[in-house]
């Protein structure tokens, strides 16, 4: 949308990326632009599309239109060169269950050809320690919980120090405790630099991290930008604490508003609130044009655009989202 | 060499799976179970039940040869099945092929990682075959120079590089069904179902080999050798039978490696 | 992305078509017509008799078709009879069944015999050879050094061993089981050739990977069952190395014998010793009992007289020994020779009748033989795309390389 860094800038860029299963398009002409060392969400309802672009941008899948740049290096083609320095949580984790823990790490730290044998058992248990798996290292995977599995998975994707995470649904089985835990992780390993690419379908979990947000809906992207230009564009709302609903109602659509009364129980005051559109007056206009119609003000806030409502607007609510 | 780590691992795996002991033990059995019936029945059937069962009790060493000639109809191609099948289905199945291509292996690379564990796979069988046959032949009969089918007589370690060599070509028999295994692996995330499609192609083969109207079709058979390894108890040894066999498994490797690497290289990983 | 996709997929097409290309390229190869020197039908005969290939090993090939259906083994396994193009058919059995006349035996051995059967040549002069049938996982081996003769069958664990004085003169009976060599099947074929049969030579394919001409004959008759015989003759020693007899009527060569691989020069020595294992049963025959007891008046050289060791130059012929042996048991032969009235016809056209009183039981009685056979005029055929039996219903039996037509003929006294 806005302020699109220069390409070398951007860790992950993509043109007219799109996929198809059969007839159905699951990700369509999507324009990315991930800037190096942003916290960058990725977010979208389950279904939008999120895992097969992670796919794609992994070379798991071959996109059917469009071009894909990770860290300035095309993908798939350079994908030998680009990948040992991503590191990636794809779709929940995956090992076999009858290794232990570190063993699963150290297989996947042998698959990748470009790693340091002469460390690898140092690197496998500095990334068991970073995600707090460190005593649960000999165990056989069948006996971690899924949040254990899903710290495993973060730990394979730091087994190296990597230029770019990404990390789908990072948060996915844990519980308040592990999702703060892997929040501080993020945000940390984004002070060292590292760009990570979040995806989540719950703002709320990484609203807190985020430079960067995009948003995925029915496999397109629907908005992309900085945290703070994806909450200009969304709305602030006003609310009106008075007695007085009827004219408030009436002043407030006068005024070229869509007021609605809100209930409230058990109190003789009623409110009345409205979303402040672009074009709307400032909400100084709105208290002089309610104070001038003669209605009783007793409260009067401006609540600031919120992030949740922008995303709500943008990919719809409830369960009617996914064709 | 950038494989090795990947391969020694790869193998590493293979042998700490519960499942290939179970496989393996259960075709060291085989021989087992021939050499103890043999025993327990005293006296040398005659001209009844596979080759060489009544040269059993002379001479444990023909308790391996009896036992790899019991295995190679069924029990070593549906244990090959099994390893074959699980080769790509198998991590397609449980998820972790897609950890293993993001960390990166090339897709080829891996297919050659997992063909060679598949291979060491059916050297390992047969091997435990003979070497179970050869231990519990040792303990049961006599084991001394052998009688080769030309009636010469050969010594006791002269015999035993002939086991190995049997041991040898069932192996080589058994690697082109281990490429097609590859290939079918490949094509689905349901390993179970891969295993049982590589299962029935190595028993549909043997059948198309037993079909009289279908001659020409036989030489091209991936089982057409399988039980030629008769060659390596003749005076002089025949290699004739050796090479061909050798040569057909080396098709087969070449065609459905090439047929694996097509389909895997251009398959989405969705799992 | 789609050419990077087919990409992948050229490995997958190259590899079935290289595959195919050398098989192709591999059996055109073998097909090749070979531009050879050309020669007359007597040069390559010539060559033939004058080959001083006395020495060599090979593999060979023995193909039997004869149309008849597959019978289920009548427990004469072990039985290596051989297919026989010659007019004087008949197969002999082992020493073990002697119970029966080989007659008795006659369909179901040769029902047997259909099919691929393989065996290792090796031989060393005059005196010194060894064959190796190759009987998936049993073999027999026929073993000749000087005047010893072993023979060992690896399933039964049995080795025969035969001391003949003054060999080679006198071949041993049983060694007429083991296959024919392209030698003893072109002899066969060029003795009873006389002046009935068109002879011409092609450049033909190589044979066992050798360049090679191919001495066609074909029958001048009407009535014969022979379609063509085909000779293959190694351009370089003269050797014959392969022998194709056509039926008429039948696309399949009816017997094709013939070197898969051919390699001149001596075999080890050690391959013409042999030892009966330990544990062997061994059967010593001083004499061969059978040779003296069954042929009063048989001699080889009677029987064969083309085949008679003076009697070419260059006797040291290959594939002469072991052809020899198996030459000599014949029951059409021994018939002919012990009663010449019986025969009828010369060259391909010879059939033989045989009295009622000589026919044996268990021929005219065989139930098996019985069901084979179709009722026709005067009697029952047997029929096979080479051979034709008619057993009369006055009980002769009258058989030929020819057609039913000849044989009735020749049944109602013509």
């Amino acid at each position: 949308m806005t302020g699109v860094p220069e390409s070398g800038d951007l860790a992950i860029q993509t043109a007219g990326l799109g996929k198809s299963f059969g007839k159905r398009r699951a990700v369509n002409n999507l324009d990315l632009a991930v800037p190096r060392g942003s916290v960058f969400g990725f977010l979208g309802p389950n279904g939008s599309g999120k895992t097969t672009t992670i796919r794609m941008l992994l070379g798991l899948a071959t996109p059917s239109s469009g071009t894909i740049s990770l860290l300035s290096q095309p993908m798939p083609a350079a994908a030998g060169e680009v990948l040992p320095r991503v590191g990636a949580l794809v779709e929940g984790p995956a090992f076999h269950l009858f290794l232990s823990g570190r063993a699963n790490l150290t297989r996947l730290d042998c698959a990748d050809a470009t790693a340091d044998r002469s460390t690898r058992t140092r690197r496998v248990d500095a990334a068991l320690e970073k995600v707090g798996l460190g005593k649960a290292a000999k165990l056989p995977v069948h006996a971690y919980s899924l949040g254990m599995k899903q710290r495993l998975g973060i730990a394979n994707a730091l087994l190296r120090e990597r230029e770019l995470l990404v990390l789908d649904e990072p948060t996915n089985g844990l519980d308040p405790q592990g999702t703060r835990e892997v929040r501080h992780l993020i945000s940390a390993l984004a002070t060292e630099g590292t760009t990570v690419f979040v995806s989540s379908h719950l703002l709320s979990e990484i609203e807190q991290i985020c430079s960067h947000v995009a948003v995925m809906s029915v496999g397109n992207l629907v908005a992309q930008g900085t945290l703070e230009q994806l909450r200009a564009q969304g709305r602030r709302g006003v609310k009106v604490a008075t007695p007085d609903t009827g004219v408030a109602m009436a002043v407030l659509s006068r005024l070229g508003l869509d007021p609605q009364v809100e209930p409230v129980p058990g109190g003789e005051d009623g409110i009345v609130g409205a979303v402040l559109g672009p074009e709307a007056p400032e909400p100084e206009h709105l208290v002089e044009g309610l104070v001038a119609a003669g209605v009783r003000v007793r409260g009067f806030t401006v609540q600031p655009a919120s992030l949740e409502e922008r995303f709500v607007a943008l990919t719809g609510e409830g369960f009617d989202l996914v064709q | 060499m950038s494989n090795r780590g990947l391969l020694a691992n790869e193998v590493v795996l293979l042998y700490r799976r519960r499942r290939t002991w179970a496989m393996l033990l259960a075709l060291g059995a085989v021989p087992v179970l021939i050499a103890v019936a043999v025993r327990l029945t005293s006296g040398p059937p005659t001209g009844r039940g596979p080759a060489f069962l009544d040269r059993v009790a002379g001479n444990g060493f023909f308790v391996a040869i009896t036992g790899l000639l019991v295995c190679i109809p069924l029990f070593l191609p549906l244990t090959v099945a099994v390893v074959a099948g699980d080769t790509i289905a198998g991590e397609a199945g449980s998820g972790t092929l897609r950890y293993l291509l993001t960390a990166p292996v090339s897709r080829p690379r891996l297919l050659l990682v997992k063909f060679t564990v598949a291979a060491l796979f059916c050297l390992s069988a047969t091997v435990m075959v003979a070497a179970c046959g050869l231990g519990i032949g040792s303990l049961l009969f006599p084991v001394g120079p052998v009688t080769l089918l030309s009636g010469t007589t050969v010594s006791a370690p002269a015999a035993l590089l002939r086991v190995g060599l049997i041991a040898l070509y069932v192996a080589v028999s058994l690697i082109g069904l281990a490429a097609v295994g590859l290939f079918i692996s490949t094509l689905t995330d349901v390993p179970v179902g891969a295993m049982a499609a590589i299962a029935v192609i190595a028993v549909a083969a043997q059948i198309l080999g037993q079909l009289p109207q279908l001659d020409w079709l036989h030489p091209w058979l991936f089982t057409h050798h399988w039980l030629g390894f008769a060659d390596l108890l003749r005076d002089p040894i025949r290699w004739a039978e050796f090479g061909q066999n050798a040569l057909l498994q080396g098709g087969y490797l070449l065609v459905f490696g090439a047929l694996a690497y097509g389909r895997f290289a251009s398959k989405d990983v969705l799992s | 992305m789609k050419p990077a996709v087919l990409k992948k997929w050229i490995p997958a097409v190259l590899a079935p078509a290289v595959i195919a290309a050398f098989a192709i390229g591999a059996s055109i190869a073998a097909d090749a017509q070979v531009q050879l020197e050309p020669k007359t039908p007597q040069q390559v005969l010539q060559m033939i008799v004058d080959s001083k290939v006395t020495d060599f090993s090979g593999s060979t090939s023995a193909t039997l078709d004869l149309g008849i259906p597959r019978l289920p083994d009548l427990g004469s396994n072990g039985t290596m009879a051989t297919p026989d193009a010659s007019p004087g058919p008949g197969a002999s059995a082992s020493p073990d069944s002697t119970s029966a006349p080989p007659e008795a035996h006659l369909l179901d051995m040769l029902a047997a015999l259909s099919g691929t059967h393989e065996a290792q040549v090796y031989v060393d002069g005059p005196d010194k050879a060894r064959i190796q049938v190759l009987d998936g996982m049993d073999e027999q081996n026929f073993i000749r050094n000087g005047s010893s003769l072993w023979h060992y069958d690896s399933s039964s664990n049995t080795a025969d061993h035969i001391v003949v004085p003054g060999f080679p003169k006198k071949a041993s009976s049983k060694h007429s089981t083991m296959p024919p060599t392209p030698g003893a099947m072109a002899d066969k074929i060029l003795e009873a050739m006389g002046q009935n049969t068109d002879m011409s030579v092609a450049d033909g394919p190589r044979i066992a990977d050798r360049d090679a001409y191919t001495l066609e004959l074909v029958p001048r008759s009407d009535d014969s069952l022979v379609a063509k015989v085909s000779i293959g003759v190694d351009a370089a020693t003269g050797a014959p190395l392969q022998v194709v007899v056509d039926a008429v009527g039948q696309t399949n060569p009816a017997v094709s014998v013939g070197f898969t691989s051919f390699t001149p020069g001596t075999p080890a020595a050690n391959l013409f010793e042999f030892t009966p294992p330990a544990g062997a049963k061994v059967n010593e025959h001083k004499v061969p009992p059978r040779a003296l007891k069954d042929k009063p008046g048989h001699h080889p050289d009677a029987a064969n007289p083309g085949k008679k060791l003076g009697h070419k130059p260059g006797n040291a012929k290959p594939g002469k020994q072991p052809g020899h042996r198996f030459d000599t048991d014949k029951p059409g032969h021994k018939k002919a020779m012990q009663r010449p009235d019986s025969i009828r016809g010369t060259g391909w056209d010879t059939v033989v009748v045989v009295p009622a009183k000589d026919v044996p039981k268990e021929v005219a009685g065989n139930a098996m033989l019985n069901q084979l056979a179709t009722p026709v005029e005067g009697g029952k055929l047997l029929h096979t795309s080479l051979l034709n039996v008619l057993l009369t219903d006055d009980g002769r039996m009258v058989l030929g390389l020819v057609s039913l037509a000849r044989l009735q003929a020749v049944a109602n006294g013509k």
